[in-house]
């Protein structure tokens, strides 16, 4: 199981985060490479064509970093960030909701095989200049240490 | 039909009043080629249906971001302003509106005699 998929696992279980975005929780390695759009992911509009609150799950790459490194058992520490981009039509009221929630759900998890998650960083007021075409946007990274 | 063209109190070759006559004839093109949009300020207004007339460009591309990508296409939205009968179309920098999937948001209005014209993108 990827990394980005075991993030979407943990947090449609959430039932405070799913009143916000409901199952529109999504992750790049499924979602298609047009991403979030009305062909690929139809249920993040509603019937008027708004955005409705969604969440997108981006994995990125694998890194060593040298911290344990074992040839006899060919095992070596590496680091791997995911990031969670948050979208809504307009303003931030729930994108700050989801983004509070989802630091207090992944904070200290452990997925599959890694060490406590650590939170990277938040950028809180963004706009997506691009395929959902000036939606409010904000984006959390996290860091997945673990040994391969 | 007068009333429908907008012309009843308003003679097509009396040049006294420009902006009216082109206000006019911008009316009826729009007829020729109606369009009801229904669009939002950028806090998220909504703003009373109005009938406009779009023309799309040529060219499109995609709009890509961390979100994916979506083609994108410029469309002009045409409206009145000073005529003798119809309300002046409201439409503003920011604003969006949606045809089917499609958003189109507002990039620049220009006033013209007689009538607005919207620069719009077309994206989703």
């Amino acid at each position: 199981m990827s990394v980005e998929s075991e993030v979407q696992t943990l947090l449609l279980a959430d039932a405070t985060l799913t009143a916000i975005c409901s199952t529109r929780i999504f992750i790049s390695g499924t979602v298609g490479k047009d991403g979030i759009t009305a062909e690929t992911t139809p249920t993040v509009y509603d019937a008027s064509g708004t955005l409705l609150p969604c969440i997108l799950i981006r994995e990125r790459d694998v890194v060593s970093n040298g911290q344990v490194i074992d040839y006899n058992t060919r095992e070596e520490s590496v680091v791997q960030a995911f990031e969670l981009y948050f979208y809504d039509e307009s303003n931030y009221v729930n994108i700050d909701a989801m983004r509070t929630r989802t630091r207090y759900l992944l904070f200290g998890g452990i997925l599959t095989g890694s060490f406590d998650l650590e939170h990277l960083l938040d950028i809180p007021r963004l706009i997506d200049q691009g395929a959902l075409a000036g939606a409010s946007m904000a984006r959390q990274d996290w860091s997945v240490n673990s040994i391969l | 039909m007068n009333t429908w063209l907008g012309t009843s109190n308003s003679d097509i070759r009396d040049t006294s009043n420009l902006a009216e006559r082109k206000a006019i004839l911008a009316w009826r093109r729009i007829q020729e080629k109606p369009t009801t949009i229904s669009q939002k300020t950028a806090k998220g207004t909504t703003i009373a249906d109005q009938v406009v007339r779009l023309e799309a460009d040529d060219n499109a591309s995609f709009a890509a971001s961390f979100a994916g990508r979506a083609p994108r296409r410029e469309v002009t939205v045409f409206g009145v302003r000073d005529h003798p009968t119809v309300a002046d179309t409201i439409i503003d920098e920011g604003n969006y509106f949606n045809i089917g999937s499609d958003r189109y948001t507002v990039k620049d209005v220009i006033l013209t005699q007689g009538e607005v014209q919207a620069v719009c993108e077309a994206t989703r």
